[in-house]
């Protein structure tokens, strides 16, 4: 039941990440990476389309999200800037994903190391930072045959919310043996939720969208 | 709890596929036409028959025979049903794209438009030469000649890319973005007293709604990027708005040569001044999304042909073992 009820929390927690995802997605401005060098459109990340991005948030007032880090002593460290957050699919780790991009700094490379970072941050690139899910934005094949599109919608403070329903969010529910069915013989284990989000103000998210390197 | 009951329902056929939304997941479903069943043996389905574990696009048929009207049982392959998620886009498979003709609208030549109709929105990937049409930007399609070619409805003429090359390749969108209503690709705006804007993909915008206007540098007319204007009057593929752009630079779509570049792009934002505001729909944030099953169309499939009454009912199993 335990391991149940946990696994469920993981699939409602994701549902309801998705959904604010594909919602940030369908109805953010795109700017297309256009400065890489893959020949696709748009093209892979590059720094300089992560500026580009922070340009266009900055020069629309949207405030950074997290403050800047300051340098340690401590070797391979390196200062991070106060950051915009963006959201990205998994597949953007590594060589052929934000690895690749000049400045990009990891996060096991910030000052205090898992300290200054999240659970699920990737690294930094200029005043832009990235968390990484699996059920990030990814349309297979979206950019041509065998290229699949990536959708990194990127924030700033306030630009999107969720509301809460008034003294409802998400509910468990169990339902014994003797009241699943004749011969109580199974139980059942769901959960259901209801959930809005909105966007508070578009011109404090941008969705950048990349191909792979 | 067995064979739980979620949903029944009917509805008369046009002619073409008939999407029905099923809510919890649906484990089998069942449908019945009843005009055929009706009428004196017509070599014609009469009832479908699917469940989990069958493939999509499959069903059991049963089938009147023509002469004696007996009823005779089969597998039919295709044209069948089909489980359905309309939150993922599905992008079906490639076909080969020959040439683009400049037109005016431009011409997508091809030797397969096998379940193209107008207002379809398909998508074109690595153009040569027309590479300003690739970047994920959506186009509604106009006019189908079968198996020879299909129009840009909404474009403006362009220079055409008679040899795209090998890759060349359209792909038919079947189901866009499912949060309502959605942003769309601009290729059009005039330099008049209300500007009119045309997008590649019909808007379904509505008077009164707000939009943001994103215009890359690309396209020229600087002075509108950004702006947060308002819906005046609408077709399905243009919308007049309340911007003044007489003495704007002129709006032009790039070229081939300017690729990679952002599209210009038009996003819902807020809500009208006006109640009551849940009738409106011009909020960007309405999820349209739909669970369910596609009943494919035809003498032998389960939406049937124009004017059959189809009946339906569709349930959920407790537990669905497919070993």
């Amino acid at each position: 039941m335990n391991n149940a009820a946990r696994r469920l929390g993981d699939s409602l927690r994701k549902t309801e990440d998705q959904l604010v995802r594909d919602q940030l997605v369908a109805t953010a401005t795109r700017i297309n990476a256009t400065a890489g060098v893959n020949g696709q459109i748009p093209t892979e990340i590059t720094r300089t389309d992560v500026d580009e991005v922070v340009k266009t948030l900055m020069g629309n007032n949207a405030i950074q999200i997290t403050d800047s880090i300051d340098g340690s002593l401590k070797f391979g460290t390196a200062p991070v800037r106060q950051a915009f957050i963006g959201f990205a699919h998994t597949d953007l780790t590594g060589s052929r994903g934000f690895d690749q991009v000049q400045g990009f700094i990891h996060k096991n490379q910030y000052p205090s190391g898992k300290n200054d970072s999240k659970y699920s941050e990737w690294g930094s690139i200029g005043n832009a930072r990235f968390l990484v899910s699996s059920v990030g934005s990814k349309a297979t094949n979206g950019a041509g045959i065998g290229v699949d599109l990536y959708n990194i919608p990127i924030c700033g403070q306030e630009a999107y919310a969720m509301v809460r329903q008034d003294g409802y969010s998400a509910q468990f529910i169990y339902l014994p043996p003797y009241l699943s069915g004749p011969l109580a013989l199974t139980c059942s284990l769901g959960w259901k939720m209801r959930t809005v989000s909105r966007i508070l103000n578009d011109l404090w998210i941008a969705n950048l969208r990349v191909t792979l390197a | 709890m067995d064979t739980t009951i979620l949903q029944q329902g009917r509805f008369t056929s046009t002619g073409v596929s008939k999407l029905l939304a099923i809510r919890s997941d649906v484990d089998w479903i069942k449908v019945y036409n009843l005009t055929t069943t009706a009428a004196a043996g017509a070599g014609t389905g009469i009832s479908f028959y699917w469940q989990r574990g069958m493939a999509n696009g499959t069903a059991i048929e049963e089938s009147k025979t023509a002469v004696t009207g007996a009823s005779v049982k089969s597998v039919i392959a295709t044209g069948g049903i089909t489980l359905t998620d309309t939150t993922i886009t599905q992008l079906l498979a490639p076909q080969t794209v020959a040439g683009v003709l400049a037109g005016g609208p431009p011409v997508v030549q091809t030797g397969n438009t096998a379940g193209l109709v107008a207002g379809d929105t398909v998508l074109l990937s690595s153009i040569v030469g027309g590479r300003q049409l690739e970047g994920v930007i959506d186009f509604t399609i106009g006019n189908v000649i079968n198996n020879v070619s299909f129009t840009l409805a909404n474009m403006p003429a362009i220079v055409a890319a008679p040899a795209p090359g090998a890759a060349a390749v359209y792909r038919k969108v079947t189901y866009p973005s499912y949060w309502y209503p959605r942003h769309r690709f601009i290729c059009v705006i005039t330099q008049a007293a209300q500007a009119v804007v045309t997008t590649t993909v019909d808007h379904g915008y509505t008077v009164g709604q707000s939009l943001r206007m994103t215009v890359p540098a690309a396209y020229g007319m600087q002075e509108m990027n950004n702006r947060q204007v308002t819906v005046l009057a609408v077709t399905a593929s243009t919308f007049t708005i309340n911007v003044d752009s007489t003495g704007f630079a002129a709006f032009a779509f790039p070229l081939t040569a300017a690729a990679p570049f952002s599209p210009a792009m038009v996003t819902p934002i807020g809500e009208a001044a006006v109640v009551p505001y849940e009738s409106l729909l011009d909020d960007a944030t309405i999820n349209t999304g739909v669970l369910g099953v596609t009943l494919a169309a035809g003498v032998d499939s389960p939406a049937g042909v124009n004017t059959n009454v189809i009946y339906w009912v569709a349930g959920k199993s407790f537990s669905v073992d497919n070993q």
